[in-house]
């Protein structure tokens, strides 16, 4: 007894032996049909026998859930449906039919219990890559402690040929690691002091000191679990569509299988018994669940499959959004380019300065700045101290940063000034022609401004407090576009993006020419981050009936962006709290190749799922159709519930399956 | 109102996850409802002071409907 139990509560086993009866008694039926075997009694019996026993194996758990449920005067189920269609159908003697629809249906569930599992296969490959023991340094000692306890400023120590336990930056050790599990990425990446290694990462040869940047909580691999995890709760149009749907679907067939049950034999008399058989089969394809399950088992490969290749889809809905893009907006700095401007050379105006001291004063001006200008002097004179010649060092006060214009400090009692030609023409600057392909900023001093200020408030006006303002030199840059980038933007138009843009806050000329070597339709420079915004929302205003428009942007500075956009795409930004609270894709990977990736496997998805709700339903339909004929009968039914069952998840996993190589190739 | 989380196993069963959404979606307190099949997640968006009823229901809601899957609090 205890025995039968277990078999019953085991759906595998369950499912086998079942089968191997049912199976054993089809060969008696056919052994008996093909040698014309006199039916005896003692084989019917076995026959019978056999197929009940394999019913009541399979059935068991249908049966009582039937009764639960019926005891609780809820009967509009499928296991009270499947119940009552395998009863009807032992009741008119088909027995091998009422092993089947039990058996069978049991498969179906089973089948549909292991698609799940392997669905959350790519989350549960995440968790595998988390590290239970992690080196720290403590008093001058290596100790060994859960990755949990260590907190953020601590040294690690990463020896080679183990995961990187948590996010951290790199003070000692030169090496490469691996970072495809989290990134794609499959070539091994090389890494050196100052660099940011990722939890998760594998570091392949040799050991690596580095110092914590965040809690276990915050690194990147929990970042990406718990936001894969979270996507499943995000549900897509389809999805819910297909929910609602499922409310009335039983509740339809039932009506359905009544109506076959009564009126047809009223209307033309045929016998009660011919029109019952007819509405068992109705009763057998009553279940809505490959139809239900089939949409968010194909989004979840999808984005099962996307976080395999570097790219955090957070839910079906934005699978939904991504795969109707129309439009695609770039921030430039970051994403189009190298996001590093490289100082070119300097233009001087003046005698009162030497080009080093211009370059030393350019320097402490823009100290506390984190715009690329500053970035790129920091390093200009990290290259010059490198090569033994000395930076000097000078005294500024009263820094101030004028957003979207430039910065401006004090020395003694003049005023400096650095920033575009915006900021010039504010303080009754006209600047002159320089180099139409580099960026540029523009140096400018206005002496003896303390003792003007009065009077340009009481008399003068603003002109005249502005009268002693010199320029001083030009800085420009180079802000080359990043090489790769042309092929990627071609390869958006070719999957039918109608419209690429860049609103750029740089000179116009300098924007012009990049949009034109990269391809790009619609490009503005000169733009403040607010006009940015606003274009942005054009774009979204202007876009066609159910299509979208993207935001790529890099996650520092454009949240907004990210947000009003109807799919906001972050690049390399999984760290960023506010870039990933805003954006509705996240990249792993610093690559825009991650973009028409991502474009592919929407689609794709997109694709699948309605490739399953159709068929599933089309054969349903077509059950229905067919029972009215009276074709077809039980076994067509018994295939259009357990078959599209199965076909649709063989479908959901064509998602992530043979698509390895497509975007391989097709990238550049 | 706040966010819970909450898991539970022992179901493959897509529409019976649906119809336990809209269930708990019906109960007085509760914002909004999110139940992944896919990954045993429930998200109640609740009126914090209900949290203790609510939580019950669910549970009996989860019984009654899918009594295979067992609801973790």
């Amino acid at each position: 007894m205890e025995k039968i139990k277990r078999l019953i509560q085991d759906d595998k086993q369950k499912i086998k032996v079942a089968l191997t009866l049912f199976l054993f008694g089809l060969v008696i039926l056919l052994i008996t049909n093909i040698r014309g075997i006199e039916w005896h009694i003692s084989l019917e019996l076995l026959t019978k026998s056999t197929f009940l026993v394999a019913y009541g194996i399979a059935g068991f758990s249908v049966l009582r859930t039937a009764w639960n449920k019926l005891t609780q005067k809820d009967w509009m189920n499928e296991f009270f449906l499947m119940s009552l269609a395998s009863l009807g159908a032992l009741a008119i003697g088909e027995w091998p039919e009422a092993a089947a629809i039990m058996i069978f249906y049991e498969i179906g569930e089973y089948a549909q219990s292991i698609a799940i599992c392997r669905s959350r296969k790519s989350i549960s490959d995440l968790l595998d890559l988390s590290v239970d023991i992690c080196v720290v340094e403590r008093n001058g000692e290596h100790v060994e402690v859960d990755p949990s306890e260590v907190e953020i400023g601590e040294i690690i120590l990463v020896p080679a040929g183990s995961r990187i336990p948590l996010d951290a930056e790199i003070i000692e050790g030169r090496g490469e690691i691996d970072t495809s599990a989290l990134t794609g990425e499959s070539l091994p990446v090389a890494v050196d002091v100052g660099d940011k290694i990722m939890s998760g990462s594998l570091n392949l040869n040799t050991v690596l000191r580095a110092k914590v940047d965040a809690t276990v909580d915050d690194s990147t691999l929990y970042r990406i679990i718990e936001l894969s995890d979270e996507a499943s709760l995000r549900k897509g149009k389809t999805e819910r569509l297909i929910s609602r749907f499922a409310r009335y679907y039983t509740p339809i067939v039932i009506v359905l299988a009544f109506l076959f049950a009564v009126l047809p034999p009223l209307i033309t008399g045929d016998p009660f018994s011919m029109w019952f058989e007819r509405t068992l089969n109705l009763l057998v394809i009553s279940c809505p669940c490959a139809l239900v399950l089939s949409v968010p088992l194909s989004y979840f490969s999808g984005l099962g499959l996307a976080s395999t290749r570097g790219i955090v889809i957070k839910g079906g809905d934005v699978i939904e959004n991504f795969a109707q893009v129309e439009t695609i907006v770039f921030d430039k700095t970051g994403t189009l380019t190298t996001g590093k401007l490289e100082l070119s050379r300097i233009e001087s105006y003046t005698d009162h300065f030497s080009e080093d001291e211009l370059f030393a004063l350019a320097l402490a001006l823009e100290r506390g700045s984190t715009h690329l200008v500053a970035d790129s002097l920091r390093r200009f004179a990290e290259q010059l101290e490198a090569r033994g010649e000395t930076v000097a060092t000078v005294e500024v006060q009263d820094l101030e940063e004028l957003p979207g214009r430039g910065v401006r400090g004090r020395r003694d009692d003049i005023v400096f000034y650095i920033g575009n030609t915006r900021l010039m023409s504010d303080i009754g600057l006209v600047v002159p022609e320089t180099d139409e392909s580099l960026s540029v900023v523009f140096f400018a001093m206005c002496s003896g401004v303390e003792e003007k200020r009065d009077r340009e408030r009481t008399e003068e006006g603003v002109l005249d407090y502005l009268t002693d303002v010199d320029l001083l030199a030009s800085f420009l840059f180079e802000d080359e576009v990043r090489e790769e980038i042309p092929a990627i933007l071609r390869k958006l138009k070719k999957l039918g993006v109608k419209k690429l843009a860049m609103y750029s806050g740089d000179r116009k000329s300098v924007v012009k020419r990049q949009a034109q070597v990269l391809g790009i339709d619609r490009y503005e420079g000169e733009l403040l981050p607010q006009c940015k915004l606003q274009r942005l929302e054009d774009d979204i205003a202007e876009k066609r009936h159910n299509m979208n428009v993207a935001f790529v942007g890099d996650g520092i500075n454009d949240a907004p962006a990210l947000s009003i956009a109807d799919v906001g795409i972050a690049m390399g930004a999984i760290g960023s709290d506010a870039a990933v609270e805003a954006a509705d894709i996240v990249l792993t990977r610093d690559e825009l190749s991650a973009i028409p990736e991502a474009l592919q496997i929407s689609r794709k998805t997109k694709r699948i799922a309605v490739e399953n709700i159709i068929f599933a339903l089309g054969l349903k339909v077509a059950v229905v159709v067919l029972s009215f004929f009276g074709i077809g009968g039980m076994w067509a039914a018994i295939f259009a519930d357990v078959g599209v069952t199965l076909i649709c998840i063989a479908n959901s996993f064509r998602i992530t399956r043979g698509s390895k190589l497509d975007w391989r190739h097709a990238g550049a | 109102m706040k966010t819970i989380r909450l898991r539970f196993t022992g179901t493959a069963c897509a529409a019976c996850c649906a119809k336990i959404e809209d269930e708990i979606r019906k109960l007085n307190g509760v914002g909004d409802v999110s139940i992944s099949v896919m990954t045993g997640l429930v998200k109640i968006k609740l009126d914090s002071e209900k949290k203790e009823s609510i939580l019950k229901e669910s549970k009996a809601i989860f019984d009654r409907i899918e009594p295979s899957a067992q609801f973790q609090i």
